[in-house]
């Protein structure tokens, strides 16, 4: 049964012009809601409102030299998609992004993982190691980019090394041949990001309880055992988030294959952002862009969404 | 009864954050999608492109820097601007030694506040300018662009056509003693037929090689090997010979340096396409490039790229040229003026005193020499639609460029060079880029065609770019690489109107120069 509450006459007598508004106004819950409305502003400006005017692009035939503003352009509806699925260009990316993707991170979960368990146990100068380790992740991607291209060159330390102290009698053309370059970038990313997932597989394996290794050594399990069905289990959901992380910041890998090889020879090291830049910014094909870009991340919801379902059963 | 009072509940209860939320955004939603209609809705379309009506009538002023100056005190004196008005020019940061010391005579001279914003690499020019396109800030009050990009911010709307300030205030361009060397006095500035920009430089490609090595050079043996005296080559083929005779890989000493890299891949093959008589396309826009001319040209440079050349003229950059030419690892090198000046500083240079210059290579047409020398880049001023008096803004670009103070300004060592035909004769510039370089380079100018400059240049360039560094790389055959080059150009005309192309594609090949069309003509192209 409600609770009728009674409210004092207003003073003088009078009734409310809008009594609905003052009671609203009187409410508790108010003045946080006002305090928290400019932040929710912000949010629509920076987050929602760009999203939708992408979305709307997608749906339109616009680039800026065409003369018309871009809420003037003629819808093409899904014309824009329907040209993305058949682009050659765009799934010779697709599939050369989704390579770098598995084979570095790969790379960096196997290596990141190994140095993670090595550095549980005590050394002299662990911690000098521990700083050093990270320090790569640090850097810029720029930097990391230009020091690995100049590395790389024809003239660079690395073909040094092997002319001078390996023997070869001439150098290796790292740029030229795609497979050979795409290698120099998925070296440079795994040198970069190796320490982030040093980083989370570390403290994951330090935050174990001890528990059930230590039940586990004394019922006579092998180091092998314990770490294939006690650690490695108990780590499970540390490694899916390092994975999910990891996978999608390679997913977008971009400075690197700017910087080390434009994208070439010719598209052979093209990464699906740079196609993307390209589009948008050499060519001006912003709707195109656009499109491609709202395709991009419904896949990459999906994926994620399969992904992380494990961790929300177990959770 | 009761589902009412449960609905009373639910409207007396304090608001849950998820309520807040969907209230907020809603009204928020509400707030900024208003705001947002109201703030792009009023905006006019740029369709128009011509400039401001101007009554036609020569300002007073005997040269092109006293008319400009004349135009600003006419306008201030019209109240269009006053003094301190502050003015922005967009321009790369290689050009600050040519344009900053300008810009504080022309504030003192005129009053107005003109002030520099540099940009560090060339492609964030192009994105820059074209953003200004779309979000119309009026940032910015001058461009100086690349003058292939002119179609696109024309058709954009961002730039003012300057034809009627051009017979207003005449910049000297394509008449007089002091005119541009022609075709820049086109090229430059043209697009369909109107004047968008206002050159400030000369980007025609020059040739350099090492004049001790070939002082030095065995000259029986090449004699023997070709069956001619060593001389400069003057025609493609000679050329290629003369790279191969000099090239010694087992010395770690390569014959050239061509561009066969991701941006400059187009220029060798270009210049011997466009002297063979080829062109990019037809009178409807449908390309030529897959011709014999295009392919034997790509065939030629490729043999010439893979047997003679460092593996870094694909691979590498611009740059590239301007590190392995001074270093003297390779006998010849092909890059813009600006490499003479490089090659011949000993600060920056092991070859300084052994550096050569030629004229471009040609093709022979019944006994007439053919020569085409690609114009890569080529800065010019152009005047945003949207900054605060375009016609001031106007008025700096033809100040700068004019005899007089464009001459001091482009010997200042920096990125644009010579483009007036009595500056090819000045002691300054003789100083600056070496005397014997000079008449090189005025032939060279005169031999050049420039870059594609249709709506969408970039685009069509990146293509061509694309195919042809792989094609250099071994990925793809001459005639596929340019196969589907000529594929993805059609793409891009029909997206872009094909109508729009045909005719801004027939007023560029005006602009080639006369000799090629010309040649052209001999061969039925057009």
């Amino acid at each position: 049964m409600a609770i009728k509450v009674e409210r004092p006459p207003v003073a003088g007598g009078r009734k409310p012009l809008f009594p609905r508004l003052v009671r609203a106004l009187n409410r508790e819950s108010f003045f946080q809601n006002v305090l928290a409305m400019p932040m929710q502003l912000l949010l629509w400006f920076l987050l929602i409102i760009p999203t939708l005017i992408v979305l709307y692009l997608s749906l339109v035939a616009w680039e800026p030299r065409m003369g018309v503003d871009w809420w003037q352009a003629p819808f093409a509806w899904f014309r824009n998609y329907g040209h993305v699925l058949s682009d050659v260009r765009f799934w010779q990316a697709i599939v050369r992004t989704i390579g770098v993707v598995v084979v570095a991170v790969a790379l960096e979960f196997a290596i990141g993982l190994a140095l993670a368990l090595f550095f549980q146990r005590d050394f002299l100068g662990k911690r000098l190691f521990t700083a050093v380790i990270l320090y790569p992740m640090m850097l810029p991607w720029v930097v990391v980019g230009l020091a690995f291209y100049l590395l790389f060159l024809e003239k660079g330390l690395v073909n040094y090394i092997l002319i001078h102290f390996l023997g070869f009698e001439t150098g290796v053309a790292w740029y030229h041949y795609p497979a050979v370059a795409l290698s120099t970038i998925i070296l440079a990313d795994v040198w970069q990001w190796t320490p982030f997932m040093f980083l989370i597989l570390y403290s994951g394996l330090g935050a174990l309880p001890r528990d059930p290794v230590e039940a586990a050594m004394t019922l006579g399990a092998s180091r092998w055992q314990i770490f294939r069905y006690i650690t490695m289990p108990m780590l499970k959901q540390v490694i899916i988030i390092a994975l999910i992380i990891r996978s999608l910041e390679a997913f977008k890998i971009f400075d690197l294959v700017f910087i080390m090889t434009g994208g070439g020879p010719g598209t052979a090291t093209e990464s699906l952002s740079l196609y993307i830049y390209r589009l948008g910014f050499v060519y001006g094909q912003l709707s195109y862009a656009a499109a491609m870009a709202v395709l991009i991340l419904v896949s990459i919801s999906i994926i994620i969404r399969l992904a992380v379902r494990p961790l929300e059963y177990e959770v | 009864m009761g589902e009412k009072h449960e609905l009373k509940k639910v409207f007396r209860r304090p608001l849950s954050r998820r309520d807040f939320l969907k209230a907020a955004g809603g009204a928020g939603g509400a707030l900024v999608l208003g705001g947002l209609a109201s703030a792009c809705a009023p905006a006019a379309t740029p369709t128009p492109t011509t400039a401001p009506a101007v009554p036609v009538a020569a300002v007073e002023g005997a040269t092109p820097e006293e008319r400009a100056l004349n135009g600003i005190k006419a306008l201030k004196e019209a109240g269009k601007v006053k003094d301190g008005d502050t003015f922005t020019i967009m321009h790369h940061s290689g050009q600050r030694n040519n344009i900053v010391p300008a810009l504080e005579e022309w504030n003192r001279l005129t009053g107005l506040n003109f002030q520099s914003a540099e940009v560090g690499l060339e492609a964030d020019i192009y994105t820059k300018a074209m953003n200004e396109a779309v979000v119309r800030t009026g940032d910015y009050d001058i461009f100086l662009t690349f003058c292939n990009w002119i179609g696109d911010m024309a058709e954009a709307g961002l730039i003012v056509d300057q034809t009627d300030w051009w017979a207003k205030y005449d910049p000297e361009v394509d008449h007089g003693p002091s005119a541009y060397v022609a075709p820049l006095d086109r090229f430059t500035s043209l697009y369909k037929g109107r004047r968008y920009a206002l050159g400030a430089d000369d980007d025609a490609f020059s040739l350099f090689y090492r004049k001790d090595i070939m002082e030095a050079a065995d000259k029986a043996a090449f004699e023997d090997k070709y069956g001619r005296e060593l001389a400069l080559p003057n025609t493609w083929e000679e050329f290629d010979q003369w790279i191969e005779f000099f090239d010694r890989p087992e010395e770690g000493f390569r014959g050239g340096h061509m561009y066969a890299e991701r941006y400059f891949a187009y220029t060798a093959w270009a210049a011997r396409f466009i002297s063979k008589g080829g062109a990019y396309f037809d009178d409807n826009m449908d390309p030529l490039i897959v011709s014999d001319e295009g392919v034997t040209a790509l065939e030629e440079q490729i043999r010439l790229t893979q047997n003679h050349m460092f593996e870094d003229a694909v691979t590498g950059d611009w740059a590239v040229a301007y590190s392995r030419f001074p270093e003297g690892s390779v006998f010849f090198a092909w890059a813009w003026a600006s490499l003479g000046k490089w090659a011949q500083d000993p600060e920056t240079s092991k070859i300084a005193g052994k550096v050569g210059y030629l004229e471009c290579p040609g093709t022979m047409h019944d006994g007439t020499l053919i020569r085409a020398v690609p114009h890569v880049v080529g800065w010019s001023f152009s005047v945003s639609r949207y900054g605060k008096c375009p016609e001031a803004a106007y008025c700096w670009a033809q100040w700068f460029t004019g005899p007089t103070v464009g001459l001091d300004a482009i010997a200042r060592v920096g990125t644009l060079d010579t483009f007036r035909r009595p500056w090819f004769d000045d002691e300054k510039m003789k100083e600056a880029y070496g005397a014997e370089f000079m008449p090189i380079l005025l032939k060279l100018t005169e031999n050049s065609f420039a870059d594609l400059a249709l709506r969408g240049a970039n685009e069509y360039l990146d293509k061509l770019n694309l195919n042809l560094q792989q094609a250099f790389a071994g990925q793809k055959d001459a005639e596929r690489a340019l196969r589907d080059t000529a594929d993805e150009w059609q793409k891009v005309t029909d997206r872009l109107g094909r109508l729009g192309q045909i005719e801004a594609w027939r007023t560029e090949r005006a602009n080639y120069p006369q000799h090629i069309q010309d040649l052209w003509k001999k061969l039925g192209k057009f």
